[in-house]
């Protein structure tokens, strides 16, 4: 919990240009304090807007690393100008050994994860405020999906800059076919418990009593995922956007929407899947201040299985090496 | 592409299969029949097939394309593309059976299992390294540590270095046609001897046609038409599989370290993995990282080498020179054959002494050399991979620009004088050893070393002439001949001017018709993309055929000329041979031999008496013993000299042979495609024939009629006019009467469209006068009931009026009202109130109902009105109209209301009955009180009055 000394009086006024919140911000009302939001929530210009005018003050306390934030972004700034496999690759590294050490000294995850948005998301404003105006919690996972897919793209060979800038788009938008009236707490509930056992979403949903149009949602979001990103051309390699139709697929092929079996999935769609489902959509993220120990610690029942253990093993083994360079101290 | 679901069903057209093969298919139970054993048909499969070069026919007669049959090939396949088109997907020697990875592939192919990964589709290979290629143009540094990990499981990693080359620009294309997507992810890895390269992208709409177009086997400036065929042949199996579920391809290549294993005896797979049967799970993967790899690549040129392999290697080397100035020429040739090579060094005068045959350890070592400096490689110009890398180069690089240029060239507007020079001058330092015994010239040597100058100063130019690549020697050596014709020599005895001649003169020449040559084969090519008319079609490819036709039977002529050329020097070798045989047996020698008998005899014979000899005697004895020593030496280097030139000799010849047999079928086979070809024409012609002869005689019949019956022709024609003219007269004239009848209906249908409006109007009247008269019938039943009702409430007035009555009359005679009847009293008064107000309102609402009534009754007989007086009354009939449909929608309305009003009033009545009951009972039970109270009262008015 915040400390009352840490928190600093703020009006409201100072966050009007910020998308993402990059801190905890609380109401005060004498000692008492009112959690507002967490960070990573996307904040909307409306309220920004009305509270704005109205100038209350609130507590805030800032958990992004400025310094660090800047720090990736110019790497990833570099990384987009590079024309040689080898400078590309020494890059994508340099970018793994940064992560590795600041991750190190928990460093708050908000920091890398507000450096790849502001570096490689283009989606358009209003579909990023419908995510947030239909879960708070959906947003905030799309946000560190996306980061956790820059890291493990990077980990699997994949130095494109072009190329890592759809997977965080793809990551990001991998749930965005759940934006619709009828998203509900049983829907994400269902997702979140076919990330950790593939096949249970379906039956969650059952058991609960779920409406048709919830199960409807729950069984179509893949497919109006993959829709939204053909229709928009977000992607710079188009042909990517066929991942979106496998972030619930079973590994014998019985999965939803289409059947894929493990022996078909490609690396590059191991690594948005396995970002996917790293985080879950209502959940308390643990990982936001130890994420190397988070990643290094993971156990997900889909591991043992899908392709995505071969893309979890390499970010392994780009940690482990990152480690040993610093124990070595090269 | 497609992976059958029936059973497994095999025509084995091979005669006789391999044991190894025979054992595998009895141990998996799969059922092949040899059509010259059995005569069983079933549903085929598969057909296997060996030494086959057309394929078109198979696929006729089995209908392979139709019925989804797949053709396994146990030989090698000359024309993959041929073999593709003809839904052929294995190629498979037998030798591979005779290891662990035939049965595999096999299983593999049957049961068709398979995945993205390597670990999928060869489950025991362990991982080495794996990489993503992102930009296909942007590859160095992977590659380089690809080539290095083979190099280090021992692989020759140059030939995977062609394959991965040329795969690359050929998946490439396939992004260009928008039918790959990136990324192309690569892994590749080892098991025991063997070293795996996989490549798997995404892909969508991929057609049998994208594969086969780039499996050409002919070596052209268009290098994306063999960039798969070079792969293929690069690798050892290369295994093409493609997955139309979630359309990916994946593209595996084998190379193996096992001898048995050749150039002729790789294989290939095309299939479809519909399902994807997966084995494995990932213990072998994800364990390497490109992206923490920082050793250094070393320079691993030492291990570059060629194979020391005893091979069918012509080596002729030529003392004179040092081992530093020896250079090496490839004989260029098929792409089949690129080891075979000539080092050709020295002067003309030791070469003969100084001829090696490859093969023993001299000539060995001699050949081992590494093609890999800077130097040798513009030496060793017509090197097919080197050809290709250059055309490669040239299709990356853009579109032919300077062909224009090279014409002009060739032609001698632009500086031909300066290619000649060059050529000449580099021709010039070699000239002396293209010499064979009796300076006899070496056509092919001339040939190849004239093609590689030219070649290597064309490099120097960056002229396009290099695009003829391989086709150059073959020029070259055809142009000799023709030289030599024109001179009236033999091709063999041509001198050096000659040359200088034939280079000046007929080079440039035979060097611009091979262009053009090319040129016009591009542009059949060309032209038939844009797809012309099937005659136009035909006609090309019968004139492509033709020209392959010549050009092979140039080629077996040359052959056949050369096996002469051998011959003769075979003859003369031996006459040479003979000659000194019989030297050796000439009378100086004889006479020679005769005095060292002579001796031999007088020393054995002092010998023998002696025992010993004195110093001239030992002298003359050693002299005789050195002689003696040094013919043996001499007929033994003979002996050895006519063996080696024996044994060339036969290894030309069993070559040539080879060669004239290869071509011999290459030409059967072309020629039978001919006579096809000529056949279809024929009929085609006929069926020309046979329209032109029609076309010919309607020409003619029309020509004649022309000719002749032209009078009679204009009679008939004015004939048919006068009759045209008739029946137009005709036609107006009754027009005309049909315009006069028009225009007297045109007066009189006035009076008839009012009658019509008034037949309408007074049907719409009989309609609205029913309406009306249910309308009546609906109000008189209404008024009925109205006047009941009324009736009711009249006699429950009078009924209440006699009760009241009653009431008063009882009240009047009871003057002391009992308490009760007091208390009871009010009630009822109010009740009479109520009730009085209510027949009030029901009273009103008669009245209404009855004034509506009357309202109604005076509307219909209002409508009624108007109904008489419309029939006739044309003006303003259609207002009325209206009118009527307005005032029947009132009146339908007042029904309803009135409807509504009747069923309140029945209501009511209702009401009031039940009133009527409930003061009828209030009533009786008033009148028992007052009885009661009447049979009280009399006692006590007698107790008053006692």
């Amino acid at each position: 919990m915040t400390k009352k000394q840490d928190l600093q009086k703020l009006p409201i006024k100072d966050f009007a240009k910020k998308i993402i919140c990059d801190g905890n911000l609380y109401l005060s009302s004498g000692d008492r304090k009112f959690y507002l939001m967490k960070p990573g929530v996307f904040v909307d210009p409306v309220f920004i807007k009305k509270y704005a005018t109205t100038n209350p003050v609130f507590d805030y306390e800032c958990v992004v690393n400025e310094e660090l934030k800047e720090k990736f972004k110019g790497i990833f700034r570099d990384l987009k100008y590079l024309q040689f496999e080898k400078d590309i690759r020494m890059k994508c590294l340099e970018i793994m050994k940064e992560f590795h050490s600041a991750y190190s000294k928990e460093e708050h995850f908000l920091t890398f994860a507000l450096a790849c948005y502001e570096t490689f998301c283009s989606i358009p404003l209003e579909d990023q405020s419908k995510m947030h105006e239909t879960d708070m919690h959906l947003f905030r996972k799309a946000l560190y999906s996306g980061a956790f897919a820059i890291i493990s793209g990077i980990a699997s060979e994949f130095y494109n800059y072009l190329m890592l800038k759809d997977f965080f788009i793809l990551t990001f938008t991998l749930d965005i076919g759940l934006c619709e009236s009828n998203y509900s707490y049983y829907v994400a509930e269902a997702c979140n418990a076919e990330n950790r056992v593939p096949g249970s979403g379906k039956r969650y949903l059952k058991i609960e009593n779920a409406t048709k149009f919830e199960t409807d949602l729950f069984l179509n979001h893949p497919k109006k995922s993959y829709e939204y990103l053909k229709k928009t051309s977000l992607l710079s390699h188009s042909e990517l956007a066929e991942v979106s139709l496998y972030q619930h697929e079973l590994s014998d092929g019985s999965g939803f929407p289409r059947g894929v079996i493990k022996g078909q999935v490609s690396s590059w769609e191991a690594v948005v899947i396995f970002s996917d489902s790293l985080v879950e959509i209502l959940s308390s993220y643990d990982f936001e201040e130890n994420v190397v120990s988070f990643l290094v610690n993971f156990e997900n029942k889909k591991l043992n299985d899908l392709p995505v253990a071969r893309v979890y093993k390499k970010l392994c083994l780009a940690f482990n090496y990152c480690e040993n360079m610093k124990e070595t101290g090269t | 592409m497609d992976r059958m679901n029936r059973p497994l069903a095999i025509l084995n057209l091979t005669g006789a299969l391999s044991s190894e093969l025979k054992e595998y298919f009895i141990s998996r139970n799969i059922l092949v029949i040899d059509p010259l054993v059995s005569n069983a048909i079933a549903d085929w499969t598969h057909i296997i097939t060996k030494d086959l070069y057309d394929y078109n026919l198979i696929n006729e007669t089995y209908d392979l394309t139709k019925k989804d049959r797949h053709i396994i090939s146990l030989s090698q396949v000359e024309d993959l593309q041929n073999f593709t088109i003809n839904n052929g997907n294995l190629v498979l020697d037998d030798v591979w059976f005779k290891g662990n990875l035939g049965p595999f592939i096999m299983d593999k192919y049957f049961q068709g299992y398979g995945g993205i990964t390597l670990g999928d589709n060869y489950p025991s290979f362990q991982e080495l390294g794996t990489f993503n290629i992102t930009n296909p143009f942007n590859t160095g540094e992977y590659l380089d540590r690809l080539i290095h990990k083979a190099f280090e499981s021992g692989i020759e990693a140059l030939t995977l270095k062609t394959y991965f080359d040329h795969l690359l620009m050929y998946v490439a294309g396939l992004k260009k046609q928008k039918k790959a997507g990136l990324p192309f992810e690569v892994t590749y890895g080892a098991y025991e001897d063997v070293f795996a390269l996989q490549v798997h992208f995404f892909s969508e709409h991929l057609e049998i046609l994208d594969v086969t177009t780039s499996l050409s086997s002919v070596l052209t400036k268009k290098a994306e038409e063999y960039f798969l065929n070079t792969a293929v042949q690069s690798s050892d199996f290369f295994d093409f599989s493609y997955m139309p579920s979630v359309n990916k391809v994946i593209i595996t290549a084998l190379w193996t370290k096992d001898a048995r294993i050749k150039f002729e005896n790789r294989g290939l797979m095309f299939t479809g993995l519909d399902e994807g049967l997966v084995l494995h799970k990932y213990e072998n993967e994800g364990t390497t990282s490109s992206l923490i790899e920082s050793r250094p690549i070393p320079d691993l040129t030492e291990r570059l080498f060629f194979s020391t392999k005893p091979s069918p290697v012509e080596t002729i080397k030529i003392a004179g020179k040092t081992e530093k100035e020896e250079d090496v020429a490839v004989v260029a040739g098929t792409p089949e054959v690129p080891q075979e090579s000539t080092m050709i060094s020295g002067t003309p005068e030791e070469s003969q002494e100084s001829e090696m045959i490859s093969g023993t350890p001299e000539g060995s070592l001699e050949s081992t050399k590494v093609p890999g400096t800077p130097d040798e490689a513009q030496e060793s110009t017509t090197i097919p991979g080197d050809t290709e890398a250059i055309q490669e180069k040239k299709t990356i690089s853009g579109p032919e620009e300077n062909t224009e240029d090279e014409i002009r060239i060739i032609k001698g507007e632009l500086n031909l004088d300066e290619l000649v020079t060059v050529v000449k001058d580099k021709f010039e330092e070699e000239k002396s050893v293209i010499r064979i015994f009796g300076n006899k010239l070496d056509i092919d040597k001339v040939a190849y070393r004239i093609a590689a100058k030219v070649d290597d100063s064309t490099k120097e130019s960056n002229l396009k002439v290099r695009s003829l690549g391989d086709k150059i020697p073959a020029l070259i050596k055809t142009g000799l001949f023709d030289f030599a014709k024109n001179l009236n020599k033999p091709v063999d005895e041509l001198d050096n001017i000659d040359i200088d001649n034939f280079q000046h003169e007929r080079l440039p020449e035979i060097i611009k018709q091979g262009l053009i040559e090319k040129q016009n084969e591009e542009a059949i090519v060309s032209h038939s993309i844009g797809k012309p008319s099937p005659v136009q079609a035909s006609d090309l490819l019968v004139k492509k055929m033709a020209n392959d036709n010549d050009r092979l039977r140039a080629q077996v002529k040359s052959l056949q000329l050369e096996v002469q050329v051998l011959k003769t020097t075979r003859d003369k070798l031996a006459e040479v041979q003979q000659k000194a045989i019989e030297a050796a047996t000439q009378e100086d020698l004889s006479e020679k031999i005769d005095t060292d008998e002579a001796l031999r005899r007088h020393f054995t014979q002092k010998l023998k008496e002696q025992k010993e000899l004195n110093q001239a005697e030992l002298h003359k004895l050693s002299g005789l013993l050195e002689r003696e020593s040094k013919l043996m030496s001499d007929i033994k280097a003979e002996e050895l000299k006519t063996r080696k030139l024996h044994i060339e000799s036969v290894q030309k010849e069993n070559l040539y042979n080879q060669e004239i047999e290869k071509s011999q079928r290459l030409i059967k086979g072309k020629d039978l495609m001919l006579i096809k070809m000529k056949e279809t024409f024929s009929k085609l012609v006929e069926r020309k024939e046979s329209e032109i002869i029609n076309l010919r005689q309607k020409n003619e019949q029309l020509s004649h009629s022309l000719a002749t019956g032209l009078a009679q022709n204009q009679e008939k024609s004015i004939r048919l006019l006068e009759k045209q003219n008739g029946n137009l007269v005709k036609q107006l004239d009754v027009y005309k009467v049909k315009i006069s009848s028009l225009a007297s209906k045109i007066n009189t249908s006035n009076g008839d469209d009012s009658k019509e409006e008034a037949r309408k109007l007074q049907m719409l009247n009989n309609q609205l006068k029913n309406q009306l008269d249910l309308a009546k019938k609906s109000s008189d039943k209404f008024e009925k009931k109205t006047q009941q009702d009324h009736a009711q409430i009249q006699t429950l007035r009078q009924e209440k009026v006699r009760f009241e009555q009653i009431i008063k009359k009882l009240t009047l005679e009871n003057n002391k009202p009992k308490e009760e009847t007091i208390e009871k009293s009010p009630p009822t008064d109010s009740e009479m109130r109520r009730m009085q107000a209510q027949n009030q309102i029901l009273e009103n609402q008669l009245k209404e109902s009855s004034s509506k009534m009357s309202m109604l009754e005076a509307k219909i007989q209002e409508l009624m009105r108007p109904q008489k007086t419309l029939v006739g009354a044309d003006d303003g009939s259609k207002v009325k109209l209206t009118q009527l449909e307005h005032s029947v929608k009132k009146l339908t309305q007042d029904i309803v209301e009135n409807k509504n009003l009747l069923a309140e009033a029945k209501k009511e009545t209702n009401k009031l009955r039940q009133e009527k009951t409930a003061l009828q009972n209030q009533l009786d039970k008033l009148k028992k009180d007052v009885a009661k109270a009447k049979a009280a009262t009399p006692q006590k008015t007698t107790r008053k009055a006692s």
